[in-house]
This record gives C-alpha cells, sequence and structure tokens, in this order.
C-alpha cells in the first residue's frame, strides 16, 4: 500500500460506531430500498454529499476477471477528470480489490489550492463475495477536514450494502450517468 | 412536546434527520420535501422550529424562509438554514432572508441537537 493511502481495516470499530450514528442507519435502510442502478447511484450520491461532505465522486466497475475498472457514473466532475488510471496506483487497486476501503492520509479540500484530482477515498463496492465496483471521493467539501471514524462507518456501509442494486443485474447498463 | 419541521429534498437527509432526532430528542417531526410544502406546512401545523435546506426544487430556503418571516402566523418560528454551502456570502444571505442560525453539511449531531435544545428548551 503506498505510503498516500492506508486502509480503513477497522471493521470492528466501524460497526461499533455504526451502531451509535444514525447516519449509517440512514444510509443502510436507503440502500436496501434501492431497486436498480439508477436509484443506487443517486442514493449513494445523496449519502455521499449530504452525509458524508463530498460532491465529487466517481463509480467504478470491476471486470469478471477482477483486471480492469470502467467508469459507469460520476458526479461532480468535469469530463477530463473521470479518468481514474493516474490517480489509482496498483498497490491500492490491489488493497480495493481485496475489500479495503483506502483512505488518504491527506484528503483535499474544494476551494483549497490542492491537486483537484486528489482522490480522498476508494471504497471497495462488494457483491457476491467480490469486489464488484470501487466508488472514488475526490475533493470533501472545504467545511469537511478529515475522513472520520463516523464517516468510515458509513463507507462500511456503502460498501456492503451498495453491490447488489448497483451490480445484481450486471450487463443491464441502467442508470448510467456523467456529470 | 415540541414540534420540528424537517425540509429537505433528500429523502437520505430527512430519513437521517429523524433518525437522529426520535432517537435521542422527544420532539416530535414532520417533514417537507420543498420550500412551498414548508411554507403550507408551517402555516397548518405550526412548528416550534424549522430545520430547512437551502437548496430545493420549486421553491428554495432562502425564499421560504421569507415567505415564512412575511406571515403572521409564522414569523416568530425558529428557522435554522442547512446546507453544504459554507461561504460567509451565502450565509449572508440567509441571515438576510430571515433565518435564526445557519449549520452546515454534512451535519454534526451533537452539535445540532445542541443548537436546537438552545432554541426549544424553555
Amino acid at each position: 500500500m503506498e505510503s498516500d493511502f492506508a486502509p480503513s481495516g477497522q471493521e470492528t470499530v466501524a460497526a461499533i460506531e455504526e451502531a451509535s450514528d444514525p447516519r449509517s442507519e440512514a444510509a443502510r435502510k436507503r440502500l436496501r430500498e434501492c431497486e436498480d442502478r439508477r436509484n443506487a447511484c443517486e442514493v449513494v450520491r445523496e449519502i455521499v454529499s449530504n452525509l458524508l461532505g463530498c460532491e465529487e465522486m466517481a463509480l467504478f466497475e470491476v471486470d469478471r476477471k477482477q483486471q480492469r475498472l470502467a467508469l459507469i457514473w460520476s458526479f461532480g466532475l468535469e469530463p477530463g477528470r473521470r479518468q481514474l488510471p493516474q490517480r489509482l496506483s496498483d498497490a491500492v487497486l490491489s488493497g480495493v480489490l481485496a475489500g479495503e476501503t483506502c483512505i488518504a492520509q491527506v484528503c483535499g479540500h474544494m476551494g483549497s489550492e490542492c491537486d483537484e484530482d486528489k482522490a480522498s477515498a476508494f471504497v471497495p463496492i462488494k457483491f457476491g463475495g467480490k469486489t464488484a465496483g470501487v466508488l472514488e471521493l475526490l475533493r470533501l467539501l472545504p467545511q469537511k477536514t478529515k475522513i472520520d471514524e463516523l464517516d468510515r462507518a458509513l463507507l462500511a456501509v456503502i460498501s456492503s450494502e451498495a453491490g447488489k442494486p448497483l451490480f445484481g443485474g450486471r450487463g443491464s447498463g441502467k442508470g448510467e450517468r456523467k456529470r | 412536546m415540541k414540534k420540528i419541521l424537517l425540509v429537505d429534498d433528500s429523502r437520505t437527509t430527512l430519513l437521517m434527520e429523524r433518525m437522529m432526532l426520535e432517537k435521542r430528542t422527544s420532539y416530535q417531526c414532520i417533514t417537507a420535501t420543498n420550500g412551498l410544502e414548508a411554507v403550507e406546512k408551517a402555516q397548518t401545523e405550526t412548528p416550534d422550529l424549522v430545520l430547512m435546506d437551502v437548496v430545493m426544487p420549486q421553491m428554495n430556503g432562502f425564499e421560504a424562509c421569507k415567505r415564512l418571516r412575511e406571515n403572521e402566523k409564522t414569523r416568530e418560528i425558529p428557522v435554522i438554514l442547512v446546507t453544504t454551502r459554507g461561504e460567509e456570502s451565502y450565509m449572508e444571505a440567509g441571515f438576510q432572508s430571515g433565518c435564526n442560525d445557519y449549520v452546515t453539511k454534512p451535519i454534526n449531531g451533537p452539535d445540532l441537537l445542541k443548537l436546537l435544545h438552545s432554541y426549544l428548551s424553555e
């Protein structure tokens, strides 16, 4: 794992935090209500922007051989910022594909002078015992200083619950939207 | 029992706010999904406080706040605006619309509960 990113790796802590955090509880309920990919993308956007504090995100689908990622949806990103490979090293990619949420040691913020292509987190979206997708979060809102333990619990909910509505009907191509 | 009108076009945000308040307080929650509905509900339900998003379809939070202040029945109800935008100019616009307070997303639960309590305690 390269030095900029660290795996969250604290599932127990996340579970304890989730139990006391209404954000995670609400996120889980909303994701379980999703009927298709389009709906799931919108709910993921609401969770990440309103409950976590990041309005720049992209969702990638992992191919069946677990080798390549393909963009299927993004929010808040201009076309030139939707290219993943330049932001995702092999080390981080293998961590995420292994199911680890990787969070940047120092997150980027909107309105600051940081590199606008700086990723703040890569979240594996799990389905069928594998990492079926990767949710990338880029710059956080200016007032959001870091991704804390409660946020990790929230990301753990997305990781475990979003897979079914997003990838349960693989190949449907529904809900693709790029903004 | 104190009554809070929660206003947001995000069902996820409304659900989270409602869960937080119903789990940790005795406040009664009612909801609206845009400013127009909020103004109508405020008149019929006369809540003790309005917690309202700014960016919404049909009528935004600034306009809804102005409407609440123009109506005799709702002009004294405390209004707290909630938004992702934290810039000073944006907050200034909020206060010009007549809001009492302004908080930014993501909501910090304990801080919000303290703020609500400060307005709703006898």
